[in-house]
């Protein structure tokens, strides 16, 4: 049984100058101890899809298609249901630890906040036990958790707050873009830490970066998103060494490597505005191989070698 | 121990002696005077004396071989000065620390609700507050405590209803900006309950905001009620009080008799003044961008 699957899922924001069409129609699905790298620019809705996961959109957007975690459907689950899954279920890792910590809280207090609130633990004393032992793991001193957020590095916030996903031990982690507020050596360290988590742990993690490169470290498989569309499924190897969707050769050029031969290439254009997006293939205005058939017909998502794609020409 | 430096700590200590003296007094001034301040009878060795009114200040009394001194005289009934000044005290503060609390805490926990529900809910507190903040304070207050009548929860009350809005305004401001930082969002996907996320994470950040509105909504409390018992209303005479004392003296001030007045007149205005410095300066000294300048 699959442990994620996503099913035919749409969400639109409505806001004032429109309604923007953050993910049409999306397909996946994650078996359990899977690294998933979610890959997209900004604005391609891989957040969107994070934060629907854990059916945390704004009120106001409409959504529409199923998330089925574990045999549950959330978007059929009660509010208070819904509470009693996050954290426990699915836990969420943010892009930027220096404000993701509560300023006025203790380390200690948030491991104790969560794990009573679900029950992990009988007392604070016991919570703090156990947040120790998982710190000491994730390389952060058990001294740690009796300071305050502003006393740690932003290195080390980010253990902490991978540390807070995982001491649950919930089925599926999402991470979304945990390294892009670090600089490159803490970045490298997190990584590695993701490395070791997805190792010892066995966490199924939904790894979300605009970052081809992070992506090939980490993951098992690659989703890639385009415009809120899905252009390529498949095994991150395969994926990386042969890449099917223009747009995912793209994105892997743009990676810059110390001593490659070959100069970065950044994708000409920018991503659609998302309240009009274009007819056809959404990425036919940037794409270097548009056909006609291209800016008229949109690509459907078709299996190819094991493999996913959304392009008329590599189909 | 080092000498204050700065307008800042200088202010504060200036600010705290005065706040603790006036402390002092409402805690033991009522019964260091004791009847003194309402009544113009002297017992003593089994006699009673009557003192003369409109004494000037300094005058002295021999009553039975014992030396009584008016340093501030005594007004119109014969009653002493100082020992009111000194016995109003207690009713002053304590209508202050009372509608403040009561301000802080109603106000608080609206601006919570308001800020963290929103919706219909928002608009309507924050109409009707923003209708209350528009509205004169002291006019506001005379309403109420017209309403309410006399009697120190009362006044209180009829004072906290113009601060709420202050709190309101404040805390909802501070909540509407905490809701969508980072960490409550984790908290939230962290499966936090909505009790937990407003408690732990939201009004933990809001407190130091309040504890610098404090002081300066307490002087501001001191001087409404002031306003309040200048006009007669919310205290009973002959309860000795600031306000109403002022407004009696002011009677009696164009004929000479200066003294009934303005002793009480400048006990509010060094009341009012060390709170407000015990909150400037406190505003100054815990403001962490003007602490690195």
């Amino acid at each position: 049984m699959n442990l994620l699957k996503v099913q035919d899922l749409w969400v639109k924001y409505r806001t004032r100058r429109g309604v923007i069409e953050a993910l049409s129609g999306v397909n996946l699905s994650m078996e359990e101890g899977e690294v998933l790298g979610v890959v997209g620019e900004s604005g391609s809705g891989k957040s969107t899809l994070g934060f629907a996961i854990i059916r945390l959109l704004p009120k106001s957007t409409e959504v529409k298609g199923s998330v089925i975690l574990n045999g549950i459907d959330l978007f059929s689950l009660p509010e208070e249901e819904i509470r009693r899954m996050r954290g426990k279920e699915v836990s969420m890792v943010f892009q930027d630890p220096y404000s993701s910590l509560n300023p006025v809280m203790k380390i200690g207090d948030h491991f104790a906040e969560l794990m009573m609130e679900h029950g992990a633990a009988s007392s604070r004393g016991e919570a703090i036990e156990a947040a120790g032992k998982l710190l000491e793991r994730l390389g952060v001193p058990r001294e740690r958790l009796n300071d305050y957020p502003h006393q740690l590095s932003g290195g080390q916030r980010q253990r902490v707050a991978i540390g807070l996903a995982l001491i649950l031990k919930p089925k599926l982690v999402v991470a979304d873009e945990i390294t892009t507020a670090l600089d490159a050596l803490v970045e490298r360290q997190i990584i590695d830490l993701v490395k070791e988590v997805k190792r010892d742990y066995k966490t199924s993690m939904l790894f979300i970066t605009h970052n081809m490169g992070l992506v090939a470290e980490v993951a098992d498989r690659v989703a890639v998103l385009y415009a809120g569309k899905l252009a390529e499924v498949g095994d991150m190897r395969e994926v990386v060494s042969n890449p099917l969707h223009p747009y995912t050769e793209a994105l892997l050029r743009s990676v810059p490597r110390i001593g490659g031969s070959k100069a970065v290439k950044p994708i000409p254009g920018e991503p659609p505005d998302m309240r009009n997006p274009p007819p056809g293939c959404r990425f036919h205005p940037r794409c270097p191989l548009a056909t006609e058939k291209c800016k008229l017909e949109e690509p459907p998502l078709v299996e190819k070698g094991g493999r996913l794609v959304a392009c008329h020409l590599r189909g | 121990m080092r000498l204050p430096s700065g307008f800042a700590e200088w202010g504060l200590a200036l600010g705290t002696a005065l706040v603790a003296a006036f402390a002092l007094l409402a805690l033991i001034g009522e019964s260091l005077m004791g009847q003194r301040a309402v009544s113009n009878i002297i017992v003593a060795d089994g006699k009673t004396y009557v003192v003369p009114p409109l004494l000037p200040p300094g005058s002295k009394l021999e009553v039975s071989g014992r030396e009584y001194v008016f340093i501030m005289g005594t007004d119109q009934l014969g009653r002493d000065v100082f020992a009111r000044v000194v016995s109003g005290a207690r009713f002053v503060l304590t209508v202050a620390f009372l509608s403040t609390a009561i301000s802080a805490v109603l106000g608080t926990i609206l601006g919570l609700l308001s800020g963290y529900i929103g919706g219909f809910l928002d608009r309507f507190l924050s109409l009707v507050m923003d209708s209350m903040y528009a509205f004169p304070g002291l006019i506001l207050a005379i309403a109420v405590a017209a309403l309410l009548g006399v009697g120190v929860l009362n006044i209180s009350l009829a004072i906290a209803i113009v601060y709420i809005p202050s709190y309101f305004r404040m805390v909802r401001g501070v909540v509407l900006s905490l809701k969508s930082a980072p960490f409550v969002e984790a908290a939230v996907v962290a499966g936090a309950s909505p009790w937990s996320i407003v408690t732990r994470h939201v009004l933990p950040n809001v407190i130091p905001q309040i504890i610098t509105l404090l002081p300066v909504s307490f002087a501001d409390a001191i001087i409404t009620e002031a306003g309040l018992t200048f006009l007669g209303l919310g205290i009973e005479p002959p309860t000795p009080d600031w306000g109403f004392d002022l407004n009696k003296g002011r009677q009696f001030f164009l004929a000479g008799y200066w003294w009934i007045g303005a002793f009480p007149g400048l006990t509010i205005i060094l009341s009012v003044l060390g709170f407000l410095l015990v909150g400037e300066s406190l505003n100054e000294l815990l403001n962490p961008r003007k602490v690195e300048s």
